[in-house]
């Protein structure tokens, strides 16, 4: 990554929260020196503490189910409950885009939990038995694949659909 | 096994494997909450009691704590909890929290939860040494045994939801504990920190978050939970640590081969102050008993009893040396009982065959 100013490497990576959104900006060692930025430390609640902002001072927002303030939850940083990461899930996304370059989780997922694929892993993973079925000459399973995938298809992107 | 067994015993992990090694410990941390409770943070008091229940009956249960200590905080002294915070056991917070918290802990102390700190769970699984993967098979049967009976909070895209957004995703805290004294006295040990926070590493002191490096100990550990898979962010740890420990052991070379007479000096003069002062403070006997275990390592001095360093680095704590006098010690107190601690076991440290 080049920095904002000039080409060198960019060596520090500093997150402020500016109009609402969290803002990321990428310097070289001499050019942060120039504008006087320190690397902070992703603290999170240097992140949250940022200026004022409307979007973010909507002081009345509140979790229904744990009762955390989005104020409570500005101020330290902390979470109540698991209904709290839908409630506030605008400054979530906020605070974990600048903690790290990802917003999805990657990893260990609980035997219980089912996991949602989504539209276009389910359709990559439908064209691929279709393929594997006409290949085997599957003719029958082949059309069934081939009317799901079409049925997932017109779900998904309602406009090209209407045109085929 | 009662708290008092646990606290007799030597603190495994620290003291059997870890003679001499550049690498003491490698810890695994895994934030887990249980699913449809608030977080310890927002729970009520009856709330948490009742989730501490729930989850000390499923660790009764499981294997290794069966065999192991189960204690609510009530149940524990304060002082007592110091000493866990001192083995490394529990969190600093956990220790200071009076009511509602629990702990389990496996008889050999490599595995331990603590209940109700911010979040319901915090496992952990120490090993000695750079020993990363193994730390983590155990981790993963520790979770997978735990996530059979209680239902964990978790919910794309988010991963595991924990207290602090910090954690949210795989939850884990992955660090190895790391002795640099050659890195240290070479004055490279800045630049090696600086170039570790930029590869999004988290440096720390021994007492865990914002300590100082007393005794050139520190722990490397990952700050990223979100994206990277359990693996994949233990694999570029590991890789980033073996190459620390090379240029350690690079640096301790250099010290020899181009400051010999002031690397005898200074490690002959922690020795000589260990054997023979009457006034001993934590931090200087640390930084000391660092000192001699470099010495040690680089064969400038000779100890004939193994082990005697690094259980020496625990005891010098404020309430190790204190459990060791079994009564109360004032700070002035306690200096003198330290230092002569020490002597009383440093009797036999000698002159190595490079010195
Ligand atoms: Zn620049
Ligand atoms: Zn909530």
């Amino acid at each position: 990554m080049k920095c904002e100013h000039c080409e060198k490497p960019a060596t520090v990576h500093v997150t402020h929260v500016a109009n609402g959104k969290v803002v990321k900006s990428h310097l070289c060692e001499e050019c942060a020196a120039k504008h006087g930025v320190v690397q902070t430390m992703g603290s999170l609640a240097d992140t949250l503490l940022g200026p004022a902002s409307p979007a973010l001072s909507a002081r009345t927002l509140a979790c229904p189910s744990c009762g955390l303030s989005l104020r409570k939850f500005q101020k330290e940083g902390r979470l109540g409950c698991s209904e709290c990461y839908e409630v506030f899930s605008r400054e979530i996304q906020g605070v974990l885009s600048s903690l790290h370059e990802a917003t999805g989780h990657i990893g260990r997922v609980p035997k219980r939990h089912h996991h949602d694929p989504g539209p276009d892993v389910l359709l990559a993973r439908l064209r691929e038995q279709l393929s594997d079925a006409v290949r085997s000459e599957a003719f029958e399973e082949a059309a069934r694949l081939r009317d799901e995938i079409r049925e997932l298809a017109r779900q998904t992107e309602p406009e090209e659909a209407g045109t085929t | 096994m009662t708290l008092e067994e646990l606290l007799d015993h030597p603190c495994a992990w620290f003291v059997d494997h870890a003679c001499g090694e550049i690498a003491i410990s490698s810890r695994i941390r895994l934030a887990r909450n249980v699913a449809g409770v608030p977080f310890p943070t927002r729970a009520s008091g009856a709330q948490k009691n009742e989730i501490r229940q729930e989850i000390l009956t499923v660790l009764r249960e499981t294997d290794p704590f069966d065999s192991g200590l189960l204690a609510s905080t009530e149940e524990i002294s304060p002082f007592q909890r110091q000493l866990l915070f001192e083995r490394s056991l529990i969190s600093r917070e956990h220790a200071e929290l009076d009511e509602g918290g629990a702990i389990a802990v496996s008889r050999d102390e490599q595995d331990v939860v603590m209940v109700n700190e911010e979040d319901h769970l915090r496992l952990q699984v120490v090993r000695s040494g750079l020993s990363l993967h193994e730390t983590w098979e155990e981790m993963t049967r520790l979770d997978d045994a735990i996530d059979d009976k209680i239902d964990y909070a978790f919910a794309e895209p988010y991963g595991f939801l924990t207290c602090c957004p910090s954690n949210t995703g795989t939850g884990m805290r992955a660090g190895v504990m790391l002795h640099l004294p050659g890195l240290a006295l070479m004055e490279e040990i800045r630049p090696v920190m600086r170039g570790l926070a930029k590869m999004g590493l988290a440096v720390r002191g021994l007492g865990g978050e914002g300590s100082e490096a007393d005794g050139f100990l520190f722990q490397i550990s990952n700050q990223i939970t979100l994206g990277k898979a359990e693996e994949d962010i233990l694999d570029d740890l590991n890789e980033i640590v073996a190459e620390l420990i090379q240029h350690e052991v690079h640096a301790r070379a250099r010290l020899a081969e181009n400051r010999p007479n002031g690397l005898r000096d200074k490690i002959g003069r922690a020795a000589g102050v260990l054997q023979n002062a009457w006034e001993l403070q934590s931090k200087e006997a640390l930084d000391l008993l660092s000192l001699v275990r470099l010495g040690v390592a680089m064969d400038l001095l000779k100890l004939d009893t193994p082990h005697v360093i690094e259980q020496l680095m625990i005891e010098v704590r404020p309430c190790h040396l204190q459990k060791l006098a079994e009564k109360e010690l004032n700070p002035a107190e306690r200096d003198r009982f330290r230092a002569e601690w020490v002597r009383s076991k440093l009797a036999d440290l000698s002159k190595g065959p490079k010195l």
